[in-house]
């Protein structure tokens, strides 16, 4: 194998590996008459071996259609035009041949089976999804290996071994024997770059391979790819939405948008200087440790009986106003003393099926959150961070401990207490797609607690509908809509309008914008904290981004195996972190600037050493 | 102190009617456009219609299903003449043996099986439904319950059962109605299917956003249960009933043909369809013509049922 060679070559002289030229990619209408949806326009870019290509761009701005045209695998009803030319020297087969090389739009099948996998390899986003489950990792890898080519049998063996060793998986032979829900996404996730790697393909297109993973896990599989690039000279397309992920690893960025490149640059320059409008938009929506609320961004009030008290002229009102007033006077007083949330040695256990052990998700947490306060629970998955906020949100009885929310205690109420309780609470969930009811129109999702727990009429219910929208920034007639006519980050305003409607005295907001574009995810959170300053909830804020915690969260809570570990103001704990844990998490999560994170990166490898 | 400004609120923006475009379309409508699934709501409507009349129909016609016109027939027994007997008086032509008019036969005969089809289906989505959305909704012992009925139920060898319960019941009650105790026996064996698929819907509504969302927002069992997740069971459901319909007839001919459904002369589809099956040979027609009525009902409701799907789902193409 001339691996090691065959990167220097390429790079010697100077051309690209794969040339895509006025790319246009059409889907057909899915009724006849209707346009056809143009999802790329005519970009141009470029791969090169030893170098790794950034695709940015939001969702729906073509990066992955581009992607999967250069790997032959778009849908039917897509129209691929222009040019996408593999250079074939590269792959050994007419090496010093000036011949320009494969044309891939519109080439035949058995061509394009060709180049999968052994020229131009798929990583892809979802770890899980990617691999069969009845058989083993060490199998599927196997199978790969011998896709393309005869191996003998103990060859494979050892080539998996290589493959998986290759991709820091430093005990291949379990691994090679396990089934894909044995192991964790990080390692089912380095697998398949092993996987991808099977046909010494000369160019791999990573397609978000790190989307679904924590910042720990991502930080070590950015580093598989990293030496891959360095290594073996491959070509990498990186097709991402984190501008820290292309910081921390891209050479070339190409920023899409709407079909369109905006921006095509070397990273350097790019972070350093952003030319176009959208880049730089871009990139300022990133929200980043350190630097909000430096800039004075954090709207988030510090102190408790200012928050507490509504803003003058609040287009935002209760409504209990005219619905209850004594039951909430009386509450209002015994909780301007009390925290309104305090949680006491709480424990869940989920009972171990089958002779397992049973899981401690929350064990032995206690916390408390005052009136007006925003509290960041962060943490990796498993951590147990979920868990806690629907105990919070009266969605799960814990196991053990005390739970106090609104001077209520969870485990002494009645039914009917309950029910009083949880018009005090309100939840905001993450995935935008099935936060609201899809036979529901949006008035009616924000009218349910209205309904649920108010006796107003129509016409009241119908005017307070039209308040909150617009406390959330939208439109009035989006009344009428359905959710699916809606995006993402309008779903989740109406979600966090929903939440709302009764002014409650705590929120539970669990992951709001992990599922939207960093343009989106700015917007929802700046009317988030416009709504907490108006209407002075306390809030359970649970989120795996430090950056965003920070941005709207007065003190964070860091959790870990169940426990929370560290906990403090916003300032303290993420600027001054006094735990490992904590200093690991704010470490790994990449920064949208290559020089920092570099900086980082070689600070990292310092403390692992 | 909000009455005011809500007030204005109100006037301005959202008044009804005045801001906004016109009424969004009610499932009525969108079925309207639907021509396939407007046609097989004509006809079945049409079968209902003609199944209830039935008796004045066909006195005002002149035929009944119960005279025998044994001139019709040849010295085998089998209707002489063209296609089963065919004639301007016999449309249909005539029962092999009796003679009788094969046309009032299959008319008198929806009665029995549209009772029995639509009787069955209701009583096997009701109690499906239900039974599905308690033990997926609810979950814990009511789940295992359910679903060991179920699978006891599915194991069992529910023709023979249903055969025995057939000729069992009408000898310790004898005068049940035997189109009721069809109905019965068909639709408490045929719920299975979907509670099972109702049930599996009803495991992952359970979990999703906006069930959660109202649970947390103090929703009680029964509003999540009737607003949120029935409301999107019923494409599910809605299938499912028009797909069994034209089973439930298929066991009613079962039965019938195997002696312990409709009793003689009552007619009925399946048992026209039953005795037709031995003339197969030397009269097609005698079987052709219950066999297409039962047709042209599965088909109507199929193209019903797929329309009204779509209709009530708010994501569903508009076309």
């Amino acid at each position: 194998m001339s691996t090691q060679t065959r990167g220097t070559a390429a790079e010697r002289d100077g051309r690209p590996l794969l040339q895509v030229e006025g790319l246009t990619v059409e889907f057909d209408a899915r009724e006849p008459g209707e346009p056809r949806t143009v999802a790329v326009a005519g970009t141009s870019w470029s791969l090169r071996a030893g170098r790794v290509t950034a695709l940015v761009g939001e969702s729906g701005s073509g990066k992955s259609v581009s992607a999967m045209a250069v790997l032959g695998l778009l849908p039917r009803t897509a129209r691929v035009g222009g040019s996408i030319v593999l250079r074939r020297d590269g792959d050994g087969v007419r090496a010093g041949d000036d011949v320009a090389g494969v044309e891939l739009v519109g080439a035949a099948p058995a061509t394009l089976r060709a180049v999968r996998g052994a020229v131009v390899s798929l990583v892809s986003q979802e770890p899980m999804g990617a691999w069969n489950p009845v058989l083993t990792i060490g199998g599927q890898v196997a199978e790969a290996v011998r896709a393309h080519r005869r191996v003998s049998r103990g060859e494979t063996r050892e080539q998996v071994r290589a493959l998986l060793l290759e991709t820091g998986l430093t005990d291949p032979d379990r691994i090679a024997a396990a089934y894909p829900h044995q192991l964790s996404g990080g390692q089912l996730q380095r697998a398949l770059i092993a996987m991808a790697l099977a046909q010494d393909p000369v160019a791999i297109v990573a397609d978000e391979p790190t989307t679904a993973l924590d910042v720990t896990v991502q930080a070590g599989i950015l580093d598989v790819l990293r030496r891959l690039r360095d290594e073996r000279g491959t070509a990498t397309l990186l097709i991402t939405h984190d501008m820290g992920v292309v910081a921390d690893l891209a050479d070339d960025v190409v920023v899409m948008r709407d079909g369109h490149v905006v921006e095509h640059a070397e990273a350097r320059d790019l972070f350093a200087a952003p030319r176009h409008d959208y880049t730089r938009a871009l990139l300022d929506a990133v929200p980043q440790l350190g630097v909000t609320a430096a800039a004075g961004g954090s709207a988030a009030p510090s102190d408790p009986t200012q928050a507490g008290a509504p803003a003058p002229g609040a287009a935002v009102e209760s409504p209990r106003g005219h619905a209850v007033s004594a039951d909430t006077a009386v509450s209002a007083d015994t909780a301007a003393a009390d925290p309104v949330v305090r949680l006491d040695d709480l424990r869940v256990t989920y009972p171990g099926s089958r002779g397992r052990p049973p899981v401690h998700a929350v064990d032995g947490v206690s916390l408390t959150i005052e009136r007006g306060q925003v509290l960041g629970l962060v943490g990796e998955s498993g951590s147990g961070k979920t868990t806690l906020g629907q105990v919070v949100a009266g969605l799960l009885r814990p196991t053990s401990g005390r739970v106090v929310v609104a001077g209520t205690d969870l485990a002494d109420a009645s039914r009917a207490g309950q029910r009083a309780l949880r018009r005090r609470t309100g939840v905001v969930f993450q995935d935008p797609a099935s936060t609201l009811d899809p036979r529901w129109t949006v008035a009616r999702s924000v009218a349910e607690p209205l309904r649920l727990h108010t006796d107003l009429s129509t016409e009241a219910v119908r005017a307070r509908v039209g308040e909150l929208l617009d406390a959330v920034h939208l439109r009035p007639e989006l009344a009428d809509r359905y959710p699916h006519e809606l995006s993402g980050g309008q779903r989740q305003r109406i979600a966090i309008a929903r939440a709302v409607a009764l002014d409650p005295d705590v929120l539970v907001a669990d992951e709001p914008t992990s599922a939207l574009d960093v343009s989106v995810q700015a917007r929802v959170l700046a009317v988030f904290r416009e709504l907490q300053a108006r209407l002075g909830f306390a809030c359970l804020f649970i989120s795996h981004d430090l950056a965003v915690v920070e941005r709207v969260c007065d003190r964070v809570a860091v959790m870990h195996a169940g426990r929370v570990v560290e906990s403090g103001t916003s300032a303290e704990v993420l600027a001054r972190p006094r735990e490992a844990y904590t200093r690991a998490l704010i470490g790994a999560a990449p920064v949208a600037d290559p020089e920092r994170q570099a900086e980082r990166r070689a600070a990292r490898a310092a403390a692992d050493a | 102190m909000t009455l005011d400004h809500a007030d204005e609120l109100v006037a301005a923006p959202s008044s009804p009617g005045a801001a906004r475009p016109a009424r969004r379309e009610t499932w009525w409508r969108v079925l309207r456009r639907d021509r396939f699934a407007f046609t097989g709501l004509l006809v079945v409507v049409g079968y209902v219609v003609v199944a209830l009349t039935a008796p004045l129909f066909l006195g005002w016609l002149g035929v009944d299903p119960y005279t025998y016109h044994l001139d019709a027939l040849d010295e085998n027994g089998a209707p002489a003449g063209w296609g089963g007997g065919i004639s301007a008086e016999h449309w249909f032509g005539v029962e092999p043996l009796t003679g009788r008019d094969l046309f009032a036969i299959v008319v008198m005969g929806s009665r029995a099986s549209l009772a029995v089809g639509l009787g069955a289906t209701a009583v096997a989505v009701l109690v499906g439904a239900t039974l599905g959305v308690l033990a997926g909704y609810a979950g814990g012992w009511v789940d295992v319950l359910v679903s060991r009925i179920v699978d006891v139920l599915l194991g069992f060898p529910a023709l023979v059962f249903m055969i025995a319960l057939g000729a069992i019941i009408p000898l310790r009650f004898p005068h049940s109605p035997r189109i009721l105790i069809l109905v019965l026996v068909i639709g408490l064996f045929g719920w299975t299917s979907i509670a099972r698929v109702v049930r599996a819907q009803s495991l992952t509504l359970r979990s999703l956003g906006f069930v959660r969302a109202s649970r947390g927002l103090g929703a009680g069992s029964g509003h999540i249960v009737l607003r949120h997740v029935l409301p999107n069971l019923a494409a599910t459901v809605v299938v499912f009933a028009t797909i069994s319909v034209p089973g439930a007839i298929g066991s009613e001919a079962a039965l019938s043909f195997l002696g312990v459904g409709v009793q003689p002369p009552t007619p009925s589809w399946g048992r026209s369809i039953g005795d037709a099956v031995t003339w197969f040979s030397s009269d097609p027609m005698y079987l052709v013509f219950p066999g297409l009525a039962l047709f042209g009902i599965t088909l109507a409701f199929n193209a019903f049922g797929d329309g009204l799907r779509d209709a009530l789902d708010p994501r569903a193409v508009r076309r």
